[in-house]
């Protein structure tokens, strides 16, 4: 049992369809997905038995996510755009209070006939800070206005929007393991670092 | 998806009123090219879920009153974020029925005069109207499901790429359009069962023995992002004009 099934795997090696999926857990859970339509599917874990995820081209766009890695992960929004009312009326009277509520997205390949291959594969859990309203202002009347609503979260183990930053050097090594010099040369790395393709 | 019903704002597209004069239909995917491996070979993953139907009406004769009344009403909803019922027109495409050859066909091949169950028929002697064509769906299908068993009757074989609507008391008429059939099964002379698979996938859970009509499927339609509807008659065309607008599936 490896963390992808062959399904997903042999699916994702031709053309194929694919869908995101975004979890909220808020009370009630709120379930989006990139596709056009609703859609059942579920996490492994969380709803095996599959929820309704809601389609309808809501989420507008999925952000960049940065995994913790080195003790740095970023903040990222989630936007939701072209609200229709009866979501509008859901949210602003009664917003979900959604500070420290787990965020979860995963993807999952479609069949040709647009349904889901087993469970969702959980790429990366969050934690959600707040959410805000967006309505820029049109500058002519043929213009649409556009109502957005972002979620700001974070990734990896920081909790809330300050990152735990995490320095790793040969001095704190030694003060674990007084003989090892695995992090003496650690100062001389450099993150981002471009390796040069080889001449021979 | 929004449960649609009850519906506050909404028209009928009267196709006799509003004919177009070319009309585009489709269900576009959402296609994102793939790497590009060094040979220039390239795949695409697509990200539509399935879909929604599009369709762009043309060249629709607004020459008379009634026409001009008509779009003018159907405006007024579209553009007020309302929807409208559009008639998919796939009719030329639909099954066949067994008394007749395919070359043969007639748009128009419909049952007419039928009664009231009490035998009465309309004040002007008409009576109701219904394709010679029927089909039904058999078992139960769930939201979301890319596949579909019906029970055609008396109709030829169907060859693939037919399109048909369903009516959810929820989401309205939605209209699908199927891929080859994967089982056909002859159930008595006049019935024949089919499992297919369809694009875009049911928006709704539906009993056994929903009507699938494949005589006139139609669509919940609104207006596409930034699109109007306007009139515009033009004194020099003694107050006609050709009407262009388009749609897409109230999702």
């Amino acid at each position: 049992m490896s963390w992808m099934s062959t399904a997903l795997k042999t699916a994702l090696k031709g053309n194929h369809s694919i869908g995101y999926f975004f979890r909220l857990g808020t009370s009630p859970v709120g379930r989006l997905w990139t596709g056009a339509r609703d859609i059942v599917a579920g996490f492994d874990g969380i709803d095996p038995a599959g929820s309704v995820y809601r389609g309808s081209g809501l989420l507008t766009t999925l952000p960049d996510i940065e995994l913790l890695v080195n003790g740095i992960s970023a903040d990222v929004d989630f936007r939701i755009s072209g609200v229709e009312t009866e979501l509008s009326e859901l949210l602003e009277p009664d917003m979900p209070d959604v500070t420290g509520c787990d965020i979860l997205i995963g993807l999952n390949a479609l069949t040709p006939r647009f349904e889901v291959l087993g469970s969702i594969l959980p790429l990366a859990k969050g934690k959600a800070n707040s959410v805000q309203l967006e309505q820029p202002r049109v500058k002519s009347a043929t213009e649409t206005p556009t109502r957005t609503y972002v979620l700001n979260c974070t990734f990896g183990e920081t909790a809330r929007s300050r990152s735990a930053v995490m320095t790793y050097t040969s001095a704190s090594q030694r003060s674990i393991s007084a003989d090892d010099a695995f992090c003496d040369r650690v100062a001389r790395y450099s993150q981002g670092n471009n390796v040069t393709w080889p001449h021979f | 998806m929004n449960a649609l019903f009850p519906l506050d704002n909404w028209a009928h597209w009267n196709i006799d009123l509003l004919p177009p004069g070319s009309y585009e239909l489709d269900v576009p995917g959402a296609m994102l090219e793939s790497p590009r491996s060094l040979s220039g070979r390239r795949r695409v993953a697509d990200l539509s879920g399935g879909g929604f139907w599009s369709v762009a009406i043309d060249g629709v004769p607004i020459q008379t009153h009634d026409a001009m009344l008509a779009w003018n009403r159907i405006a007024k909803v579209l553009s007020s974020g309302g929807i409208v019922i559009l008639p998919i027109l796939t009719g030329i495409m639909a099954p066949v029925p067994l008394n007749r050859s395919a070359q043969d066909r007639n748009l128009w091949d419909e049952i007419d005069g039928i009664a009231f169950s009490d035998g009465a028929l309309f004040s002007d002697g008409s009576g109701f109207v219904q394709s010679s064509v029927s089909a039904r769906l058999a078992g139960d299908h769930v939201i979301g499901a890319g596949t579909v068993t019906f029970d055609l009757v008396n109709a030829q074989p169907l060859r693939g790429g037919e399109t048909f609507s369903l009516f959810s008391p929820v989401q309205g008429f939605r209209a699908h359009r199927m891929d080859d059939w994967d089982a056909m099964t002859t159930i008595d002379a006049a019935t024949t069962r089919y499992t297919a698979a369809i694009q875009p996938p049911l928006s709704d859970d539906f009993a056994d023995g929903s009507i699938v009509d494949f005589h006139h499927p139609r669509s919940m339609m609104q207006l596409a992002p930034n699109e109007r509807m306007p009139l515009a008659p033009g004194t020099g065309d003694w107050w006609t004009f050709k009407g262009s607008v388009k749609l897409v599936e109230a999702v």
